[in-house]
């Protein structure tokens, strides 16, 4: 759910074209990103069911696959929920009191970016880790460890994201679902 | 004491309208460092987010949403209105009972309230308004009937009870419809009644004809096809949930083709759509995951125990009693973030005290439909309101109250009676 008309008037030109690109980036980027994983996952799913039902051949390796594809998909569409400010929210308070909604706006964008930044940097640490033990899936012996740096990076674009969305605000597709 | 100041500020963050996930993490990770360092905090909150987006099972949460996402945009809706419709049309009342039937259907192919909420209003409400339908009938019946999305199987609220609290989906699932099934029936009797005192409430519409009739149902003939192929195969072991919801929305996928209803852009909206909307639900998950473990650490569950057992409390009060927190809290917070507070809580209280998992999963839900539909913040009063803004608040929440004692009942019936939950899965 979007808040329209909260755009931040009287800055700069620039700045606002500056944020109005990023803003395209991050969903030109990430918007394929996370719907051809999404795509990827229902094919393969559907592919593996078929084998093993109908030919009695599963597909190796579907169930790490899958697994993988998950994170692409969900870290990927994280920083659109950040953009589009489609995070679960309870807005009782800021609904009784408007006048206290630029404030609680501004309290809850600050926290957000702060707790993605953070874990960020929590999750790049725990790639490290991953990466010393050589962590490696169970059967197709797939490294672990670039995925948590993907997560690391991806929650370091949610940080960015919910910076950009305190400031400028749009909508994604579809709203009510 | 430590857990209750956690929660106390969780709930105040929530309040000032930080998003409930961040809310969430950020406490349960401060709370949990505060118990045992910054190093196994750190690695707790890592190892869970890195494990709960990693994981095979779990992409049962976009396919099904992906394939509500996609029916809703095969507007199907207006079929399974019609079929309705032609059916039920010409009975005093019958347009919302159609629409109470309608809502069902739709439920049982889509997992969210607020998308069958909005996509009925948008066939039913001016059906009923051509026929002089009272607004506060009409309005009533959508909301009601919309709360049939989380209730009737697929559901995204069973989806994230079943992973919050590792019970079996599958048998949630199938748990649902019975409920569901019984949710109809008692709205569809709580229509009757209310034409019978109030005729001018709902008039009946014109008779259709069989051949029409025939015709109608016949559109509407692949959701019934898709919600056995998922349902039937759930139940009958054949699919996995998570391989149900990817053979399901392949079929919603190849069923949105076959109408022309997709275009290449709205598809690509629909797989972002839904992803986002994933993202957004797995955020909130490990969110509460990572405030659960903060709250075991800090001991909340054994010292609630300790609290029931020095009250005396009969599991019949502990009932009553979590009714009226869940109705408490349904007035400040609205349906997601209400469980994902509550479940991680009550949990293993109330399976401490021998109730079924599945049991109160359900129980959960229709709780959670009757928080959609009252004041303040009534989601799906919302909903309508955004679809129909020319009808007065006041007359939703008034409509939405003709069916709360309907809602009220099923509730006591499913307390009284688990059987009406259980005896399905215990089929399985």
């Amino acid at each position: 759910m979007s808040d329209s008309g909260r755009d931040v008037q009287g800055l700069d030109g620039p700045f606002m074209k500056a944020l109005a690109g990023i803003s395209r980036f991050i969903s030109g980027l990430l918007g394929p990103v996370s719907a051809l994983s999404l795509m990827a996952i229902m094919m393969l799913m559907v592919a593996d069911v078929a084998g093993r039902y109908l030919l009695n051949r599963p597909i190796r390796g579907a169930y790490e696959v899958t697994e993988f594809l998950m994170c692409l998909m969900v870290l990927g569409a994280l920083p659109l929920v950040s953009l589009w400010r489609r995070h679960v929210e309870a807005s009782l308070v800021a609904d009784l009191a408007p006048r206290l909604a630029p404030f609680l706006h501004w309290l809850g964008g600050v926290l957000s970016v702060i707790l993605f930044g953070y874990l960020a940097m929590l999750m790049w640490n725990y790639g490290g880790q991953l990466a010393r033990q050589n962590a490696q899936s169970l059967f197709g012996g797939i490294p672990k460890a670039p995925f948590a740096y993907y997560m690391a990076v991806l929650f370091a674009a949610a940080a960015l994201a919910s910076a950009v969305a305190l400031i400028r605000s749009e909508s994604g597709p579809g709203g009510t679902d | 004491m430590v857990a209750t100041l956690g929660l106390l500020i969780v709930f105040l963050l929530i309040m000032a309208r930080v998003p409930v996930g961040v809310a969430m993490l950020g406490v349960g990770f401060v709370g949990f460092a505060s118990i045992t360092g910054l190093r196994p905090a750190s690695f707790m909150t890592a190892q869970t987010a890195f494990a709960t987006v990693n994981s095979y099972s779990l992409s049962v949460v976009p396919l099904f949403l992906l394939m509500g996402n996609l029916i809703n945009r095969s507007r199907i809706s207006g079929d399974l209105y019609d079929a309705a419709h032609a059916i039920f049309g010409h009975f005093r009342g019958g347009l919302a009972q159609a629409t109470i039937l309608a809502c069902g259907g739709f439920a049982a192919i889509s997992g969210s309230s607020m998308a069958t909420t909005a996509s009925m209003a948008k066939v039913a409400y001016p059906s009923m308004r051509r026929y002089g339908y009272a607004d506060i009938m009409s309005a009533g019946a959508i909301a009601a009937g919309g709360t049939l999305g989380i209730l009737i199987p697929p559901s995204v609220v069973m989806l994230v009870y079943g992973i919050l609290t590792d019970t079996s989906i599958s048998r949630l699932f199938i748990a649902g419809i019975f409920p569901g099934l019984l949710a109809v029936l008692l709205y569809m009797l709580t229509i009757a009644i209310v034409v019978r005192l109030r005729p001018d409430w709902g008039p009946g519409g014109d008779r259709v004809g069989w051949p029409d009739r025939i015709e109608a149902v016949g559109k509407v003939w692949p959701v019934l096809a898709l919600f056995v192929l998922v349902m039937g195969g759930i139940y009958g072991g054949i699919f996995t949930p998570t391989e149900a919801a990817g053979v399901g929305s392949l079929g919603a996928l190849v069923f949105s083709l076959a109408r022309r209803a997709l275009t290449r852009r709205s598809f690509y909206d629909a797989l972002v759509d839904t992803a986002a909307t994933a993202a957004m639900i797995f955020f909130v998950i490990v969110g509460a995951m990572v405030l659960g473990n903060f709250l075991n650490m800090a001991g909340l569950p054994r010292m609630l125990r300790e609290l029931i057992v020095s009250l005396d409390l009969t599991p019949s009060w502990i009932m009553v009693i979590i009714c009226a927190i869940y109705i408490l809290l349904g007035m400040v917070l609205e349906s997601m973030s209400m469980i994902l507070l509550t479940i991680p809580i009550l949990f293993p209280i109330v399976v401490g005290l021998g109730f079924d998992p599945v049991w109160f999963g359900i129980f959960i839900v229709m709780v959670v439909e009757i928080a959609l539909v009252s004041p303040p913040i009534g989601l799906n009063v919302y909903v309508l309101r955004s679809v129909l803004p020319h009808i007065p608040l006041r007359t939703l929440f008034a409509g939405v109250f003709l069916f709360l004692v309907a809602d009220v009942m099923k509730l006591l019936l499913v307390i009284l009676f688990p059987a009406i939950v259980l005896w399905l899965p215990s089929l399985m």
